[in-house]
């Protein structure tokens, strides 16, 4: 339990991190933090095969997805990004509290686990049930994949062009 | 027949991407689409549920697709298919001037359509909410289409917003998960059923999944994104938007769930009436001040919205056959004034009410057809608009919400107000002769879109004996 907590602490804090990094960068490495610290809670929570997918995918290709976009952005002038960072700051000065405020109203009012979880029977792992049980998803998964690269070429494209 | 809906735009992109010279039909991408479209429409006037069923059962069997046809899957799909028609139609002259933008935005219209005939009938939660992602990411991509500053603004508030409401459907698929060890909406209604619909956890997963329906709906209080987003991306994607996207995500999805999975119950009836009577005020309110007129379309699409909820909050057969009679309504009278917009931006450069200042008046046509959407949408008799909101003023006085009743009846006259006044500030003012002189009525093709719809705005509102026994009231029970 204290190992489950700190780990969500940990990944609070590089959730905080990636959003106020100063430079792009910053968010991403943060980004690669935050997932990585989530493998290793999948990892604990018996879940090996969504922790590898969050490590690939998320730690790794999403990482240098945005790396690759941050490299063909244009970067902040030295004047802006004084200005951003101190605006970025100010915008979040209530979070603290607000999280606190959270806190102390669910440890006094616990939601009442009054039900008994469902035993999920099936005799499938998970690839099975992945390519030949879930069909509907992979048609979807499909269409996230052609929506996907035309987003790609549409905005690299227009990058290009500009 | 319905697999076929949503399996053939994948195989038309891969034609039309296709990198061999013989195979690929890339100049053709807009007549495909708007045929594919028009096509949809026809199969599903013609076929009733009983056929898409039994010639699907063929894919279901050796596919293993999950899905079910009923009569609300067709209401959508009719839908989809009509407005995606009317966007491609209007695109093909809004979009951009460089053919590839156009290529890519037909692209995105053929997985938009198909993504929603998924959406329609599937009979999976986490299915659903996969469909509902992709609608999602292609209305970003298209917002973004215009690629200025503003377009830029109005997409990353889309999806920042409605990423929100995605934590919160999943979060809601979860804990529907861990109660009823499954995904299928009929195993989370036997959970609810069986008494699991008591407990504090299934009442907090419906809470969090009503939240998240509601942002994606656009409606009060998180509608933030809604006039940002109409008014920032070509008319097309406004046209495709205000539609049927952000209401198939939303709407579409909240009826689902009363229809397919938790029923109606008082509780729920009670956050649907007040979430929508305020839509109602808030959006009329919201749209009375506009100077833009995509905003103030925007901001009518989000009281429409409210009446809406209302007619799903009346917890009635006739409220839910209303509330989807309205939702298609609204699609059409929407879908037209958007394309009006579309032709008064293309003859007089902008869409400012006070810059254009009766300049209108020479697009006799345009102007025609605005009146006639504006009308319906102000529920004015015997348009269709009219009746579908009498359905839902009638649902909510059977179902004992008398000053709800008389609010909403009110909280027309609110949207007569707005729209008549866009009218006469457009169209009827008296402008400066001299900048008329040049004014001429917009291009055919800008045209096709609203003179299809008000047709069909006139002629349901007059057939309406026939329409409302064959075909809106056997939308389904909901109880």
């Amino acid at each position: 339990m204290t190992l489950h907590i700190l780990m969500l602490v940990s990944m609070f804090i590089a959730v905080i991190w990636t959003v106020l990094a100063p430079t792009l960068i910053g968010s991403a490495l943060g980004l690669g933090i935050t997932s990585s610290i989530l493998t290793i809670i999948m990892f604990q929570f018996n879940a090996p095969l969504a922790a590898v997918f969050e490590l690939s995918i998320c730690t790794g290709l999403i990482s240098v997805v945005f790396i690759s976009t941050i490299g063909l952005s244009n970067p902040l002038s030295y004047t802006e990004m004084v200005k951003r960072k101190m605006n970025r700051f100010k915008r979040f000065i209530f979070l603290p509290l607000i999280i606190l405020l959270i806190e102390i109203y669910f440890i006094n009012n616990r939601l009442p686990f009054d039900f008994k979880p469902a035993t999920v029977v099936s005799n499938h792992d998970v690839s099975t049930i992945f390519w030949n049980v879930r069909h509907l998803d992979i048609v979807g998964q499909i269409f996230l994949l052609f929506v996907g690269v035309i987003g790609v070429i549409v905005f690299f494209k227009e990058k290009e062009r500009k | 027949m319905a697999t076929l809906l949503f399996i053939i735009p994948i195989l038309i992109i891969l034609f039309l991407n296709s990198p061999f010279p013989g195979l690929s039909l890339r100049g053709k991408a807009y007549p495909i689409t708007t045929t594919f479209a028009l096509i949809q429409v026809v199969v599903i006037l013609l076929a009733g549920t009983n056929r898409f069923n039994s010639l699907d059962s063929f894919f279901q069997q050796h596919l293993h697709l999950s899905f079910q046809v009923d009569n609300l899957s067709l209401f959508i799909m009719l839908t989809a298919g009509i407005i995606t028609a009317s966007a491609a139609l209007t695109g093909e002259n809004t979009i951009s001037d460089k053919e590839q933008y156009k290529f890519y935005f037909h692209n995105l219209l053929l997985l938009n359509i198909g993504s929603l005939n998924a959406l329609a009938c599937t009979t999976d939660i986490f299915s659903m909410y996969i469909f509902i992602e992709v609608t999602a990411l292609i209305c970003f991509i298209l917002i973004a289409l215009k690629f200025d500053v503003l377009a830029y603004e109005g997409a990353f508030k889309y999806i920042m917003i409605t990423s929100v409401a995605t934590l919160f459907m999943l979060t809601a698929i979860a804990l529907a998960m861990m109660i009823a060890g499954g995904t299928g909406f009929s195993q989370i209604k036997t959970a609810i059923e069986s008494g699991s619909g008591t407990s504090t956890v299934m009442k907090t997963a419906i809470a969090i999944f009503l939240i998240g329906t509601f942002i994606k709906a656009g409606v009060v209080p998180f509608h933030a994104w809604v006039p940002d987003a109409y008014s920032s991306a070509p008319t097309a994607v406004s046209i495709l938007l205000a539609g049927i996207a952000s209401k198939a995500m939303g709407m579409y999805t909240l009826m689902r769930f009363l229809k397919s999975v938790f029923g109606f119950n008082p509780q729920i009836g009670s956050i649907l009436l007040a979430v929508g009577m305020l839509t109602v005020i808030v959006g009329a309110l919201g749209a009375l001040p506009q100077k833009d007129l995509k905003r103030l379309l925007a901001y009518s699409s989000i009281s429409q919205n409210g009446y809406i909820l209302l007619g799903l909050g009346a917890g009635t057969q006739l409220g839910f056959a209303g509330a989807v009679f309205h939702f298609f309504n609204h699609a059409i009278f929407k879908s037209s004034l958007f394309a009006n917009t579309a032709a008064l931006e293309q003859r007089l450069g902008t869409l400012d009410i006070d810059k254009i200042n009766g300049r209108g008046s020479k697009m006799t046509f345009t102007a025609a057809t605005s009146v006639i959407a504006s009308l319906s949408a102000a529920g004015i008799p015997p348009l269709a608009g009219f009746w579908s909101k009498l359905i839902i003023l009638i649902a909510l006085w059977q179902s004992g919400n008398y000053f709800l009743t008389f609010l909403a009846a009110t909280a027309g006259i609110l949207t007569l107000a707005y729209l008549l006044s866009f009218q006469r500030r457009v169209f009827f003012a008296s402008g400066d002769d001299n900048q008329d002189q040049n004014v001429t009525e917009a291009d055919n093709v800008l045209l096709y879109s609203p003179l299809l719809f008000c047709s069909l705005t006139i002629l349901i509102g007059v057939l309406i004996p026939y329409f409302l026994g064959s075909i809106i009231l056997p939308v389904d029970k909901i109880l």
